[in-house]
């Protein structure tokens, strides 16, 4: 019969980002699994709450049916040698298939093997369906408990495999499938669930909201309404609601009170005190100013909303506190002050102390303005801003909230006189901090910005760090993705190799303890942020054939490199394009076979096709490489092409004489020579 | 918040845990002798998480931070503070439910707060160990670490233990609505003043403008040389109190602004290697 199937992993409370995954993963996970045993679905759902992954399939058979499939082997003439013996390649045939030679079949010439999987209850595949869900859920962090070996995300105490009414047998760790669930801590801490379309409801009525987005806009909802009590609007700048929603099972929305003392406070300062740790929700008036009030999202008893509010006031009060001890702490000191503590603080214990990073970012700014003739108070702005640009890490208000380095150092700048484009520029510098927020909107904050990443990428890899895979604890694809975001909205020009040497030799003046020298340095550091200049291609739609056409072209200007990919991607259908990549293609085949000449000598010409080539590149090569639009040097490149084709149309290149021929084969790699500041044509699949 | 069921002072929170945990089955053993950072560091968790056999202890552990000291200035910044410590081998499969249980024991009924059990992985690079679990929320309040040991001195726990660790001045602050631990009350007409102003005061200036330097820097170099003596002579428990006396001795030239950065990387590299040279003795195991 067919019916719904239910698996319910319960949980000590879970990790949000373990939830996330959760939600992606286990419905697919159980459909995949389930399919592979022909049992597919009609669909699945997934539930996931702080206590609990659940997984509902719909129209799951109580049977596996039987199947026969036929499988087709090796020909009836290979089966069975002279001597009618059985060979190796039947034989391997028929044990791939559980069966022995000579229960084969023989089909139109074909050895066949004829497999019928007998029926099978649902029920013998509930165990493999608990295993396979929870090695499927790629967790960001497992652990071991009590006894057992099993790896999970936190410690799985109940265990329901449901098939309609029926329990199927299963098992986790020393917990046997049943009917127990666990409802919400106050209201309703086990019960049993009779059938697994009363599963949702249930809980439902014991506390625990079980689908994520009813969660959600449960909280959206009281949100609205608590805060329209306030005469203002919520607002979550943090995005701390995505993980609110999974920490709840049974959201409620409780206000309290900011007194009137703290609300002195800057206002970063108040929101990163409220959504910080604490993860609660600021509210704004109509006036655009924020109201002495918050909003915070519970999972408690209405009964216990005073002493839930007056716990939740207290400790924001506290953090308040803090927050206007440090402020008044670090404005006795000032920023100067500051800026002199930071040889005390490690950056990292290869790469020295703050002060040593703040002497190379200094150096780097500079480096940077003059590569891009940036003078005037636009330079010494980003130098002085360098100079500053770590030392709010040395304030004791970045001590209790490290979210605000950056806009910190910006106030204590301003307090201190600076001038404002070295104020804005100290918060600037960690911008953008992901992709597609917002740039440095200044010259200077932009020059800072890109010593940071520069220092930061150098140094790191330099250390013999480089991200693998999904690790990447220093943030370096971040990183160069903001090199490459900047310069293309600064229209700068960069020369990585001479960047990273730069960046490295201050490292090196610094006596750091570096791992790899500046060639291997360069080697890792020049490809990986021109991957990154890939990547945003690859998502305009470039495709990788035309970027690796592209990287041909040897430029290690993020722009200049991404100039040329969206050249060539835009010429795609250029008749052209294709000319030259056929003249291209023709040249690169014989050209990387053959011994070429050291030099081409005209005297070995015999036929005129070779000096009017040799005449075109001549004049048409240097028109290519001096071209500053790869559009148009896509189109002077064009011009070439049909000297090379006169070539192979009218001439052998491979002659019989060895000299005549290394000529020829010299002359098609200068042909080569030309084309090749417009990509690596060879690359692109016509 | 009070009600009448809490706990009204600092001891009897104190006798409360310890009955509450002694009830369940932990051995009740007592503060250790030697200077510790966190009840963590007491041998009864540290050494006892190790290896397979069963154990189940609480204890009261004065913790000790040289760096915290705020001359009896800051409303609960502390040099010399309290940890409950709660470790059990393995970890029981209710163990969530006891701890809402010993809240109830101090007057903390979860039905009438907001208790919620929020990610907060540990890790103590200089014990080589690390662990997963939770900081529990009290009406927004962090008020414990939950802990389940993954790893120890370097090695994998097996079985797991999980650890409990109340931050007791918050806990009684709360129970007794008071917004500075001096002005708790310890015991019926003593506060938590009466007991340890004095003493903060004078350990904040001992640690930040008196102890000798030179002398903490051979003390650390003997209690390593010795660390090594007693491994040598096959006592991993009397060496393990030579990696704490290290430890004291760095958190207190930290203190007095003795090491340098570079320094600082070296003793910490330092203790973590005595730690896990003791963890394999303890357990008789080759250190790789």
């Amino acid at each position: 019969m067919t019916q719904s199937l239910l698996i319910e992993l319960g949980c000590e409370e879970l990790p949000a980002n373990a939830c996330r995954v959760a939600e992606r993963e286990a419905g697919p996970t159980i459909e995949k699994l389930l399919a592979d045993r022909r049992l597919a679905p009609t669909s699945v759902e997934t539930f996931v709450t702080p206590r609990r992954i659940a997984v509902i399939a719909e129209g799951v058979p109580s049977e596996a049916p039987a199947e026969t499939l036929t499988h087709t082997g090796p020909p009836e003439k290979a089966a069975k040698d002279d001597a009618g013996t059985w060979t190796k390649a039947a034989e391997g045939f028929a044990r791939k298939h559980g069966l022995t030679p000579e229960q084969l079949e023989v089909r139109d010439g074909l050895m066949t093997a004829t497999v019928t999987s007998p029926a099978e209850p649902l029920a013998a595949h509930a165990q493999a369906l608990v295993d396979g869900l929870i090695e499927g859920l790629q967790m960001p962090k497992n652990m071991r408990w009590g006894t057992g070996t099993l790896r999970f995300s936190r410690p799985i105490r109940t265990l329901i495999v449901m098939h309609g009414d029926t329990v199927l047998p299963a098992e986790v760790q020393g917990v046997q499938s049943g009917r127990i669930t666990r409802g919400h801590r106050l209201l309703r801490p086990e019960f049993e669930v009779t059938s697994v379309d009363d599963w949702a409801v249930d809980l439902g009525g014991a506390g625990v909201g079980v689908r994520t987005a009813d969660r959600r806009e449960v909280i959206e909802a009281l949100l609205l309404s608590s805060a329209k009590a306030h005469d203002a609007t919520w607002e979550d700048p943090a995005n701390v609601l995505n993980e609110v929603v999974y920490l709840v099972e049974w959201p409620r929305v409780l206000d309290g009170s900011i007194s009137e003392r703290h609300l002195a406070l800057p206002e970063r300062v108040l929101i990163t005190a409220m959504q910080s740790h604490q993860r609660y929700l600021p509210l704004r008036g109509a006036t655009g100013t924020l109201r002495p009030a918050f909003l915070t999202v519970v999972n408690s008893h209405p009964d216990a909303d005073a002493t839930v509010r007056a716990g939740n006031e207290r400790v924001l009060a506290g953090r308040l506190d803090d927050a206007v001890f440090s402020l008044e702490k670090d404005r006795a000191r000032g920023i100067e002050a500051m800026a002199e503590e930071l040889g005390r603080i490690t950056f990292h214990q290869r790469l020295g102390t703050l002060a040593d990073r703040t002497a190379r970012l200094m150096a780097l700014v500079e480096i940077l303005a003059d590569a891009a003739g940036i003078a005037g108070d636009d330079r010494a702005h980003a130098v002085e801003a360098a100079r500053l640009a770590k030392a709010d890490l040395a304030s004791t208000l970045v001590g209790e909230f490290a979210e605000l380095q950056g806009e910190t150092g910006m106030e204590y700048a301003r307090a201190a006189g600076k001038p404002e484009g070295v104020a804005v520029a100290i918060r600037e510098q960690y911008q953008p901090d992901g992709a597609g927020r917002p740039l440095p909107e200044t010259v200077p904050g932009a020059l800072l910005a890109l010593a940071d990443r520069f220092d930061q990428l150098v140094g790191v890899v330099a250390i013999g760090e480089r991200p693998t895979g999904s690790r990447d604890p220093y943030a370096l694809r971040r990183a160069a993705a903001g090199i490459v975001e900047i310069q293309a909205r600064y229209g700068l020009t960069l020369d990585l190799p001479h960047l990273v040497a730069q960046a490295h030799a201050l490292l090196v003046g610094q006596s750091a303890d570096l791992e790899l020298d500046l060639e291997a340095t360069q080697e890792i550091v020049v490809p990986f942020i021109l991957d990154r200049v890939d990547q945003a291609l690859g998502d305009a739609g470039v495709p990788v054939d035309v970027q690796r056409a592209a990287r041909g072209a040897g430029s290690v200007d993020p722009a200049r490199h991404a100039a040329i990919a969206r050249a060539l991607h835009a010429a795609a259908d250029a008749p052209e394009l294709a000319a030259t990549h056929a003249a291209v293609t023709r040249c690169s085949r014989i050209a990387e076979k053959e011994q070429a000449a050291d030099a081409l000598d005209a005297a070995l010409f015999q036929e005129s096709a070779e000096t009017t080539l040799s005449e075109a590149i001549a004049a048409i090569g240097p028109r290519i490489a001096a071209e500053q639009d790869p559009a148009a040097a896509l189109r002077i490149a064009a011009e070439l092409a049909p000297a090379v084709d006169g070539l192979f149309d009218g001439v052998m290149v491979l002659a019989d004489d060895p000299h005549v021929r290394a000529n020829r084969v010299r002359l098609l790699r200068d042909a080569l020579a030309a084309f090749a500041p417009v990509g690596d044509l060879t690359q692109l699949q016509r | 918040m009070s009600t009448d069921l809490a706990a009204k002072t600092f001891q009897d929170l104190i006798l409360r845990l310890q009955a509450f945990w002694a009830a369940e089955g932990c051995a009740i053993v007592q503060p250790y002798h030697t200077e510790v950072g966190a009840g963590t560091m007491n041998p009864a968790t540290i050494l006892r998480c190790l290896g397979p056999e069963p154990w189940s202890t609480a204890y009261v552990e004065p913790s000790i931070r040289p760096t915290d000291g705020r001359y009896a200035e800051n409303p609960y910044r502390l040099q010399h503070y309290y940890q409950f410590q709660v470790l059990i081998k393995p970890s029981p499969a209710d163990i969530q439910e006891s701890y809402l249980r010993s809240l109830a024991a101090i007057g903390i009924e979860a039905a009438a707060h907001d208790i919620r059990f929020v990610e907060d992985n540990w890790e103590a690079p200089t014990l080589g160990a690390w662990g997963t679990g939770w900081e529990v929320w009290l009406d927004g309040m962090e008020v414990t670490q939950f802990t389940y040991f993954q790893q120890a001195g370097g090695i994998d726990c097996d079985p797991i233990s999980v650890e409990i660790t109340y931050g007791l001045e918050r806990l009684a602050m709360y129970l007794q609505g008071v917004d500075s631990c001096w002005d708790l009350q310890w015991a019926p007409g003593i506060t938590y003043a009466d007991v340890h102003a004095r003493g903060e005061r004078e350990w904040s200036a001992y640690n930040f403008e008196v102890a000798d330097v030179p002398g903490l820097v051979r003390a650390f170099d003997h209690h390593e040389a010795e660390c090594g003596r007693c491994l040598e002579a096959g006592l991993p428990v009397p060496a393990y109190d030579q990696v704490l006396k290290c430890s004291h001795a760095f958190n207190q030239l930290d203190a007095r602004g003795a090491i340098s950065v570079t320094e600082r990387v070296a003793y910490i590299g330092r203790v973590r290697a005595l730690a896990r040279a003791v963890s394999h003795a303890y357990l008789g195991i080759e250190l790789s």
